[in-house]
């Protein structure tokens, strides 16, 4: 209702959907995705690492992903997320939302740009 | 799906470890240790918010904005103290009222009955056919059930699974060497198996066992010290020995009815219980025959319904009258639940009860209404401000929801302890006096109800007229300085309506408890020279095989009245039976009527010591009193001689004495003024007066006027009066006020009742009026600056305020007497010597609530008028 809401669910979407297509070769800790986000984005989303962990537990309630304890890389107790069956056909869902919305703003600032 | 939060407590080690892994990164990257710490928590963020937001996923924003509105409610109450205090005050009382009296309700009339299947037990019994339906003497509508109808109904009856005959008789019981005295229920055999009975101690008898007795709790507990061995100890009652059998849990309270002539209240309380074996009826039935009478109830069959059994018996019930003519004359079989017959007597007063507070719990919902009206009103603007700084519609109205929901449940939380408070009250004094009463607990059910209803209240008319606002254009409102002429007339105008139906509803319940008040003090008017508060009473019941020749027990009575003149402190004495039995008078030479026509001419007998009348205060109209030593001589009342003598003069007429046969006479020597000193709320009836060793004798009261306070005195007395028979023992020690108070102690009850709720309903209409003449003020301080700055005369403004105010306070008393004169008929029947429609009650009630709305007009009025014009012109 408030303007802080609305801002809260446009950055919500975008984070889930990135957390969703990080966790898709394999389960991931923490700390771990925010890594991959990072590097694969080549450092271009500058997102505060905290942020990561509501859009976690949002994904969690939602059942999209799962939580299990693990062992990470350098031996140390860690939570593991795991995409769902359900959270894997969201990522194909949200992917395909965000292809096209991306087509579609990209055609309307490519006509704009040329009409300038 | 709902997904249940995970535990949270591992989030604090998955964020350190976080941090820990990306300050690793930083120093592999080249960073300080320090440094690479401060950039790993400064690229996490706000640690504290991240844990927020984690478990704001998992827990529900209602529950979050719940709390915030809770918050913003308590600011709200904190900051109108007075407004708060009354709203909350009004919901306690209405609730609190309300759930009390519906749990005494409960208790006495509604909740099952103590039995093994309290929906088939049913009474069972015969009426006299010749009876009129509806006469009011009580002897006309006796229900009598006697040895032969029972036999010929339970050996015919498919339809009744079990009949239990029953008396009981007030023995006395002498355990180790000391008397005391013990009501004893003596039933037939399936007694155990229709009340389920379950013994705590011993096994039940049945009534081929030899001699045996059960213990009540109470009984076990206050004479026996709860001590389990005395099962199987042997006792003598009324001389005779018996085993204790059993001891019954204090759970077993059976609700049995009284014999026919005693009170509707009387209970039958019984210290102890035997088994009865009935005897067969006597074959050969003549007009003479003895047969015993009982009382019944017996258990449907599962299955058989009330009016299948009622069909059965009543044809088993006539067919045996024909083939078995008995000269008695024909009665009619008479099947009810007996929940009914014992409910039946109390059901009028309880339901006024129960509708008096049902009132009072609407006076108190108007006056919520009213007072969160008011509220509203003035709230306008504030809420116009909440809405122009970016507060969404829903914000304000579950705010101000919140806000009427906080008194709402500061409301129910004070009706709970003020119901808890009633009705310990009410069973502490009035336990001992009304049937039940004592199971009396707090009954959430209806808890629940009136807190629903009186929280719908708050609700409608807390949030109702914001929700009208919010929907309203806000600027408008702001515009005109918080103050729509059309809205606030719309509140002054309902405000008004509820303040005049609160006045309505308030004048009802006054002329109610005003009527019953009346009654009350009729009864409890004493003629001069009757003072029972300075009367000493005991009972004693001559009970023994030695009495039971007539004249041992004549000599034991002459023995105890010379001792009881004897005791030092005992200023006189006297002993009356009261009038515990009644005969046909007849004069001289009449023969018995026929049966109708017998109940006309009734009427109860006392057996007396000479000194008693004048002991009482009662004079005399004509003749004497009886002499000391005196026989075949009687003193009748004014009503008896109005009765039966109203044109001749009966002294020296002729009374037959039916104890005596057919030729015993007593001669009328005097006659003596009506005086109430028992059953004080019935009108005072005939009677008549015989020397005490002229009449037979059983049981009697012994009457003493002492020095000093009599119940101080009493167990001196009493110690020294069982010097004349120790096998005898005195019961209801008290003084003769005490025991007219107690034989009016359900109309004393109805009054405390009713009158509490009067004094309620007339405080919640006060605060009603005051409420709505109050903010009629408020809202036109401007109008009265204006008034007062032209010159307008303060008296006048006064006037004005008041007027208007009494204006609705007059509508709602006209409406309330209307309302009165049609509910005091309902309550006829509980008054005595006062008319449903007193003038002078009604009187009283209106200017007594006229008086106190004219108070709560004036106070507000006064205000009004001492406003500096400049101020309220300024008050924008």
């Amino acid at each position: 209702m408030s303007t802080r809401d609305d801002r809260i669910e446009l950055l919500q979407g975008t984070l889930d959907l990135l957390i969703l297509r990080t966790l898709q070769p394999g389960p991931a800790h923490g700390h771990a995705i925010a890594k991959a986000i990072e590097r694969t984005s080549a450092d271009v989303l500058q997102v505060e690492q905290g942020s990561l962990y509501p859009a976690l537990h949002r994904l969690l309630k939602r059942g999209w992903i799962v939580a299990e304890d693990g062992t990470s890389e350098n031996n140390r107790r860690a939570k593991f997320y795991r995409l769902t069956a359900k959270g894997r056909t969201q990522l194909g869902i949200e992917t395909g939302k965000w292809d096209r919305l991306t087509a579609a703003i990209g055609r309307i600032l490519h006509q704009a740009g040329e009409n300038i | 799906m709902i997904r249940r939060a995970p535990d949270l407590d591992d989030l604090d080690r998955e964020i350190r470890d976080h941090i820990d892994a990306e300050t690793e990164d930083n120093i592999a990257r080249g960073l300080a240790p320090d440094e690479a710490r401060a950039a790993a928590i400064r690229k996490f963020g706000n640690v504290t918010r991240v844990k927020e937001d984690v478990r704001g996923v998992w827990i529900p924003g209602w529950m979050d904005q719940l709390r915030q509105d809770t918050r913003d409610a308590m600011r709200s109450v904190r900051r109108s103290p007075a407004f708060s205090f009354a709203v909350v005050l009004t919901l306690t009382l209405g609730i609190g009222l309300t759930t009390a009296i519906y749990s005494v309700v409960n208790a006495v009339l509604l909740r099952p009955l103590a039995y093994a299947h309290p929906d088939r037990v049913v009474w069972l019994t015969t009426q006299d056919k010749k009876a009129p339906p509806r006469l009011r003497e009580p002897v006309d509508a006796v229900e009598i059930m006697n040895a032969i109808d029972f036999n010929a109904w339970q050996t015919q009856s498919t339809s009744l699974e079990h009949m239990v005959a029953y008396d009981y008789v007030d023995s006395t019981v002498v355990v180790g060497g000391e008397a005391s005295r013990l009501r004893i229920v003596q039933a037939s055999d399936p007694f155990w198996t229709v009340t389920g009975a379950q013994p705590l101690f011993g096994a039940l008898p049945s009534s081929s066992d030899p001699p045996a007795i059960v213990l009540a709790h109470a009984v076990f507990r206050e004479q026996f010290n709860s001590d389990p061995s005395i099962v199987g100890k042997t006792v003598t009652v009324d001389g005779r020995d018996a085993t204790i059998a059993a001891v019954l849990p204090e759970t077993f309270q059976p609700q049995l009815v009284a014999r026919p002539f005693e009170s509707a209240y009387d209970r039958v309380d019984a210290g102890a219980y035997r088994m009865m074996r009935l005897q067969p009826p006597p074959s050969v039935i003549t007009p003479t025959t003895q047969v015993r009478i009982y009382q019944v109830f017996g258990e449907l069959k599962p299955g058989v319904t009330l009016e299948q059994a009622r069909a059965e018996i009543t044809a088993i019930h006539d067919r045996y009258q024909r083939e078995h003519p008995t000269g008695f004359g024909t009665s009619t079989a008479v099947i009810t639940p007996l929940r009914e017959k014992i409910v039946g007597p109390s059901r009028v007063a309880l339901g006024v009860l129960l509708s008096a507070s049902i009132l009072v719990l609407l006076i108190a919902c108007a006056n919520v209404a009213n007072l969160l009206l008011a509220r509203s009103s003035e709230r306008r603007k504030e809420i116009a401000l909440r809405m122009s700084v970016g507060s969404g519609p829903m914000r304000v109205i579950r705010h101000l929801l919140a806000e009427s929901l906080g008194y709402s449940v500061l409301g129910g939380i004070g009706g709970v302890v003020f119901a808890s408070w009633l009705i310990n009250t009410v069973v502490t004094v009035f336990g001992p006096s009304v049937p039940r009463l004592n199971e009396t607990t707090l009954d959430w059910n209806v808890l629940a109800v009136a807190a629903v209803v009186s929280i719908a209240t708050a609700l409608l008319f807390g949030v109702g007229p914001a929700v009208a606002l919010v929907f309203t254009n806000v600027q408008e409102v702001l515009k005109e300085g918080g103050r729509s002429i059309s809205a606030s007339r719309r509140v002054l105008i309902t405000g008004r309506i509820m303040a005049a139906a609160q006045v309505a509803l308030t004048i009802v319940l006054l002329a109610g408890a005003g009527l019953m008040f009346k009654s009350v003090w009729q009864m409890t008017r004493y003629p001069d020279g009757f003072a029972p508060n300075q009367l000493l009473t005991m009972r004693i019941d001559v009970r023994g095989p030695q009495y039971r020749e007539q004249q041992k027990r004549h000599d034991f009575v002459s023995a105890l009245l010379t001792k009881a003149k004897s005791i030092p402190g005992v200023r006189d004495a006297a002993i009356t039976t009261g009038r515990e039995s009644t005969i046909i008078v007849l004069k001289e030479g009449e023969s018995m009527p026929p049966r109708e026509m017998r109940g006309r001419r009734e009427a109860p007998i006392s057996a007396i010591s000479p000194g008693f009348g004048p002991m009482l205060g009662m004079s005399l109209v004509r003749g004497r009193w009886l002499n000391e030593i005196e026989s075949g001589s009687v003193v009748i009342n004014e009503s008896l001689a109005r009765r039966d003598y109203p044109d001749g003069d009966p002294i020296g007429a002729r009374i037959r004495m039916p104890w005596l046969g057919e030729e015993g006479y007593a001669t009328i020597v005097g006659i003596a003024r009506d005086l109430k000193y028992s059953e004080v709320d019935k009108d005072a009836a005939p009677e008549l007066f015989f020397h005490h060793m002229d009449a037979p004798i059983f049981s009697i009261l012994v009457v003493m006027r002492t020095d000093g306070d009599p119940l101080t005195a009493a167990p001196a007395i009493r110690k020294e009066l069982s010097t004349v028979d120790p096998t005898q023992s005195f019961f209801r020690i008290r003084t003769m006020e005490q025991a007219i108070a107690e034989s009016i102690a359900p109309r004393r009850f109805n009054l405390l009742l009713l009158g509490t709720f009067a004094l309620v309903a007339l405080f919640l209409a006060v605060l009603g009026v005051y409420g709505v003449v109050s903010y009629a003020v408020v809202e036109r301080t401007q109008e009265i600056g204006i008034r007062l700055a032209l010159g307008a005369e303060r008296t006048r403004v006064v006037r004005m305020i008041v007027s208007q105010g009494m204006w609705g306070v007059v509508v709602g008393i006209a409406a309330g007497l209307v309302g009165a004169y049609a509910a005091t008929r309902l309550i006829a029947g509980l008054l005595y010597g006062v008319p449903a429609h007193d003038a002078p009650t009604f009187a009283i009630a209106t200017l007594m609530l006229a008086l106190v709305a004219f108070i709560a007009c004036a106070v507000p009025a006064m205000r009004a008028a001492l406003v500096e014009p400049v101020v309220a012109l300024r008050a924008e």
